[in-house]
């Protein structure tokens, strides 16, 4: 009998166990105003589970400012919150949701969040007599995948920019207009352009002067006087172009990823007017037989205040490529594959021809890829801005190191091993050795062999951002290669709670490095005009170990 | 002596000269009707092959009067630029800018161009909480269709709401309705709430909270005024298709394709995607009730893959748990021959193409040998249109047999599949051509305004070619037709009353002309641009 009712207390103390561990947790808590911590009504929270099949929960705030989500299965979430007309600043770490972690039937109740109110920039833009001017564009950056924050001018000139975050902002005011020639006027009157002008009445991005906004704040009298620029075209001619096709298109695009495009005429010649100053990526393209679009290769321009005429350009046929690997140190050998049998057959495989299909409408980019236990392979991946966007080719490594690409247009690549542990060193295409890992291919390979040379001997550069309160928290540091050539050459970090700054694996080279404004799209583009007072010039020898510390812009 | 050289240089630098177009008038505020100074107008050429090209410009001054001299003959889109002004005029055409047509020796010299302060609407668009919402979409349209609007390049009205939730339409005078589409469709789950509060999913809605245009008030606004309105959401019900991607390969992606059909096993209209990543996990959540089908695919990895399709319904309920098994394509093999040619007959390298049709979403090629035969790896299941390139001459894609029976070139059904499938593509040189001159209803030659041909043997699916597309002159040349009937008809981007998609097509093919292409023919045929009265006209019968 004892032993009955000591088994029955037992399996009701399992029981009670097992009720407990599946009991849903509840999280509650509340939101306010940065400025004057008052609660903030209809605050969206959202916690989203972190389990690859975790629900997504959410809530309002009351007018206390006060939320509550109940039934929530135990595992760990991440919280955040929006409201429109305000913004979340970085949370510690920067990160931009709150890990919670719930265990069951807990009732966690302290989750609070503080909000802080968007502000606006507002003002006219007037000509040079000081006449408004109305329906100009007027812009600012609004971070990285962001549409920039824009309005347009109405009949007295005035613009208003709502829903800015607090930060150092350049404003710009683009007339736009159209790509004519310029107009024949026999009315002794002058047609007018006007460049696009960052405030306070500059012709460049960078004599630009930032506006700074606090947050909330609502600064007003951000007037643009336009600057005028000469009228001028790009024109030139493309070989080898079919008589057969009927239309070409001329695209021109920047590193920013800003584009245009332009007409070619039957007989190859082409004529566009008035594209915004700037470096540009020139190239034609047009139907080929079969479907692929066939295109020049690139050629550089700068626009500036002189026609640029007499542009020549070519088709350069595909690169069919031998290539071969050769490792500087051990270390950069390819880790073993985790899966037996994957590795290697002994012939080189080519996997993927370029140009890619387009991807069909609304693709994403690329979201982030899973680690890949695979053979290892050895991509190229285009720098070029082009009609084929990203176009790449990506070939397997034999035991032997060597592997082949085919049918690789011609332009500027950039050449990548799929596995972490080692970097392009150098690329040496026939005679020609260039340091660092771009391959050059706007004139084609001409059946030279191409040899990679890789390593492991990777640099770090570590330091701290302090300002004169002391270490700042939070703030964007950017690196930047001396030998610019697309985004891949500049990578962005931030600052821990102590200020502290660390990128690992860096490969040796000579760099710049800053601290930057967090919407500044400038640096993405390879520049860091606006930062020159306060960048820091260093050279990563290879295994160096480099430590700067860094000042912030006042 | 001097007057000669003077002329010679005129000569040189205005060709046309010496029998001078020009083109003048006295611009004024159609309001109170008094001159209007600073007024920009601009003539120039637009055309789709060489895009805007020879403009020409003048200021009106203070009596309002502005003069263009020595302009060669032709057709120029005119555009009027004044700070609170816009240019009214009836739209006619795809585009709604007026055009200009000068013949050879004309002078315009006393244009009247009106100009209408401008109108201003400033919308502010909120929740059911009387929230604000940022991020919608806002058009307005004209409460009575066809009247006048503001002459402008940028053709659709509407704009987005900022961060506060508002937006600015500015334009010409008139009473409009006023539309705001949020965008909704999320590929996250949606939201489990336990406070009482419910996920908002807002549907389409007009002024000032109607969920259709017949039930909407418009708003009227006066030239040289503004209103100020506050439009109000309302929910819309809504669906969410979730599920899994089965046979991802380890190093890719899968996205998956969510199309948008205007009824079920109709026209596409809409297609969004979602990347399901490497695990294979997607969500279309607070989709508005539609004809919907979900596919996944893979297209850049070394093999592209595919999915059987899942269609719903505006009825479906929601479906959590859309299973999507992507597989391999099929490789099909096939001869390419040449009527007259012997089969296996040593052959010209040609490459062939199955262009997806309707619902196919990838399309295959291949290229033959020398003795005619060719394989196509990586087909799928669907509806294609069957293409060879380079054509020899007068060549054209005469017969398609697919296992020994007689298909359609124009739409080869592989929707039950591809595997083991054999294609006979016989290609004909008995092609005939079609050129001539397209003129407008004077029976002048167009000029240089950017027009098309549409030579197509299918009035229901019309899809423009590049063949057709008019040059220098007003000329137009086919070449490789297929023998057969077909309709015929020329369309205007400003004149011919409607926009460039197919539904516009369809309606003006019912007024073209049908013609019977013999094999071998050479047709000489000039044709007149097709109005929207044309149409108009054909229907009142």
């Amino acid at each position: 009998m004892r032993a009955i009712r000591s088994s029955l207390t037992l399996l009701m103390a399992a029981a009670a166990c097992a009720q407990t561990q599946n009991e849903p947790a509840s999280l509650s808590g509340d939101v306010t105003h940065t400025v004057t911590g008052a609660p903030i009504l209809r605050a969206h929270i959202t916690l989203r589970g972190n389990a690859p099949n975790g629900a997504t929960y959410g809530a309002l705030t009351n007018a206390e400012g006060k939320f509550a989500i109940t039934g929530i299965p135990a595992g760990i979430y991440q919280a955040t919150v929006e409201r429109i007309g305000f913004f979340l600043p970085p949370l510690p770490g920067n990160r931009t949701t709150v890990e919670v972690n719930l265990r069951a039937a807990e009732k966690k109740e302290d989750l609070k969040f503080r909000l802080a109110p968007l502000g606006s920039i507002s003002g006219r833009v007037v000509d040079a007599k000081g006449e408004p001017v109305e329906g100009v564009a007027v812009t600012i950056d609004a971070g990285q995948g962001y549409s920039p924050i824009r309005d347009t001018t109405d009949d007295q000139g005035r613009y208003r920019l709502v829903g800015l975050q607090p930060g150092k902002h350049k404003v710009r005011a683009n007339v736009g207009g159209l790509p004519t020639p310029p107009e024949v006027r026999s009315d002794g009157t002058t047609e007018i352009r006007y460049a696009p002008t960052w405030y306070p009445g500059a012709a460049t991005y960078r004599e630009g002067v930032r506006v700074e906004l606090v947050a909330g704040a609502e600064v007003s009298g951000i007037d643009i006087p336009l600057v005028r620029i000469p009228m001028v075209r790009i024109s030139g001619k493309v070989f080898d172009f079919p008589p057969e096709v009927r239309t070409a298109t001329l695209s021109f695009a920047q590193t920013t990823g800003s584009r245009g495009s332009g007409n070619v005429k039957r007989d190859g010649t082409f004529e566009v007017w008035n594209i915004d100053p700037g470096k540009y990526f020139l190239t034609a393209s047009w139907q080929g037989t079969g479907n692929q679009r066939v295109q020049t290769a690139p050629i550089d321009i700068e626009i500036g205040q002189q026609h640029i005429d007499r542009l020549e350009l070519r088709l350069v046929p595909p690169s069919d490529i031998a290539g071969t690997i050769i490792y500087e140190d051990e270390g950069a050998r390819p880790p073993a594959p985790q899966q037996a049998g994957q590795q290697g057959s002994q012939a080189p495989r080519q996997v993927l021809t370029v140009p890619q299909p387009p991807p069909p409408p609304g693709t994403p980019q690329s979201a982030q890829r899973p680690p890949d236990n695979r053979a290892p392979r050895v991509e190229v991946r285009t720098v070029d801005p082009g009609i084929y966007g990203t176009s790449s080719a990506i070939s397997d490594v034999a035991a032997d190191g060597s592997f082949r690409l085919n049918g690789v247009p011609a332009a500027r690549f950039r050449v990548m091993p799929t596995w972490q542990n080692a970097y392009v060193k150098s690329v040496t295409l026939g005679d020609t050795q260039r340091d660092g890992n771009v391959l050059y291919l706007r004139n084609g390979s001409a059946g030279a062999a191409l040899t990679v040379l890789l390593s492991s001997a990777f640099g770090s550069v570590s330091g701290t951002v302090a300002d004169q309160s002391g270490p700042v928290n939070g703030a964007r540091v950017a690196l930047l290669r001396d030998d610019f050539v697309s985004l891949g050459d500049v990578t962005f970090t931030n600052t821990d709670a102590t200020g502290a700054y660390n990128y690992q694996n860096v490969r040796p080279g000579k760099y710049r490095l800053a601290v930057v404004e967090e919407y500044d799209l400038a640096p993405r583009a390879g520049n860091l005009d606006d930062y020159e007072d306060i960048l820091v010039h260093v050279d990563v020898q290879p295994k160096d170990k480099v430590t700067k510390d860094l000042k912030r812009h006042k | 002596m001097m007057a000669f050289t003077r002329l010679i240089a005129i000569y040189l630098v205005f060709p046309g000269a010496l029998a001078a177009q020009s083109f003048a008038g006295i611009a004024s505020n159609s309001v109170n009707g008094q001159p209007l100074a600073g007024v920009h107008v601009k003539l120039f050429s637009l055309s789709i092959l060489a895009g805007l090209t020879d403009a020409y410009g003048a200021m009106s001054a203070s009596d309002g009067r502005f003069s263009i001299a020595a302009i060669p003959p032709g057709s120029y889109v005119l555009f009027t630029e004044r700070t609170g002004f816009v240019q009214m005029m009836t739209p006619s055409g795809a585009i709604p800018l007026p055009t200009i047509n000068l013949k050879s020796g004309e002078r315009v010299t006393d244009y009247k161009l009106e100009m209408t302060p401008r109108a201003v609407i400033n919308i502010r668009v909120v929740d059911d909480y009387g929230d604000p919402v940022n991020s919608v979409s806002v058009s307005v349209s004209p409460a009575s269709p066809g009247s006048p609007v503001a002459a402008s390049l940028n053709t659709s009205q509407s704009s987005f709401t900022s961060l506060l939730g508002e937006t600015r339409i500015s334009g010409g005078p008139g009473k409009f309705f006023i539309k705001a589409t949020p965008a909704t469709v999320g590929t996250q789950m949606p939201e489990i709430r336990t406070d009482g509060t419910s996920e908002a999913s807002f549907g389409p809605t007009w002024y000032p909270s109607a969920p259709a245009e017949a039930a909407a008030t418009p708003v009227e606004v006066a030239a040289g005024s503004r209103a100020s309105i506050e439009l109000r959401l309302i929910r819309q019900r809504s669906l969410t298709i979730s599920g899994i991607v089965s046979g991802v390969p380890q190093d890719a992606d899968a996205i998956v394709m969510l199309s948008t059909y205007d009824r079920a096993g109709g026209r596409r209209t809409n297609t969004r995607s979602s990347s399901a990543g490497h695990l294979g996990k997607f969500a279309f959540s607070k989709l508005p009730p539609a004809h919907y089908r979900v596919t996944a695919l893979i297209y850049n990895n070394r093999t592209p893959m595919q999915s059987q399709s899942v269609d719903f319904t505006p009825d479906s309920p929601d479906a959590l748990d859309v299973q999507l098994a992507l597989a391999t394509g099929a490789e099909i093999g096939g001869t390419l021959q040449i009527t007259g040619e012997a089969p296996g007959a040593p052959t010209d390298k040609r490459t062939i193409t199955l262009q997806p049709m309707g619902d196919a979403m990838t399309p295959a090629t291949g290229t033959n040998e020398s003795d005619g035969t060719f394989k196509m790896p990586d087909v799928f299941p669907g509806r294609y249109r069957v293409d060879v390139k380079p054509l020899p001459d007068n060549g054209y894609v005469k017969t398609v047999e697919l296992n020994g029976a007689a298909s359609s070139a124009l739409e080869l059904d592989l929707s039950r599949g591809a595997q083991g499938s054999r294609l006979k593509i016989t290609l004909g040189r008995d092609a005939a051509q079609l050129s001539g001159t397209v003129t407008d209803k004077e029976g002048q030659p167009l000029g240089n305004t950017p027009s098309i041909v549409i030579l197509t043997a299918d009035r229901e699916h019309i899809v423009p070619s590049q063949d057709g597309i008019v040059k220098e002159g007003g000329k137009y040349n086919f070449k490789n037709i297929r023998p057969g009937k077909y309709w015929l008809f020329a369309i205007d981007a400003f004149r011919s009353g409607l926009s460039n998609n197919e539904e516009d097509f369809k309606r003006l093919a019912t007024a073209a002309e049908e013609i019977e292409i013999k094999p071998g023919e050479k047709i000489a045929k000039d044709l007149k641009i097709l109005l929207k009265e044309d149409v108009d006209a054909r229907n009142k019968k």
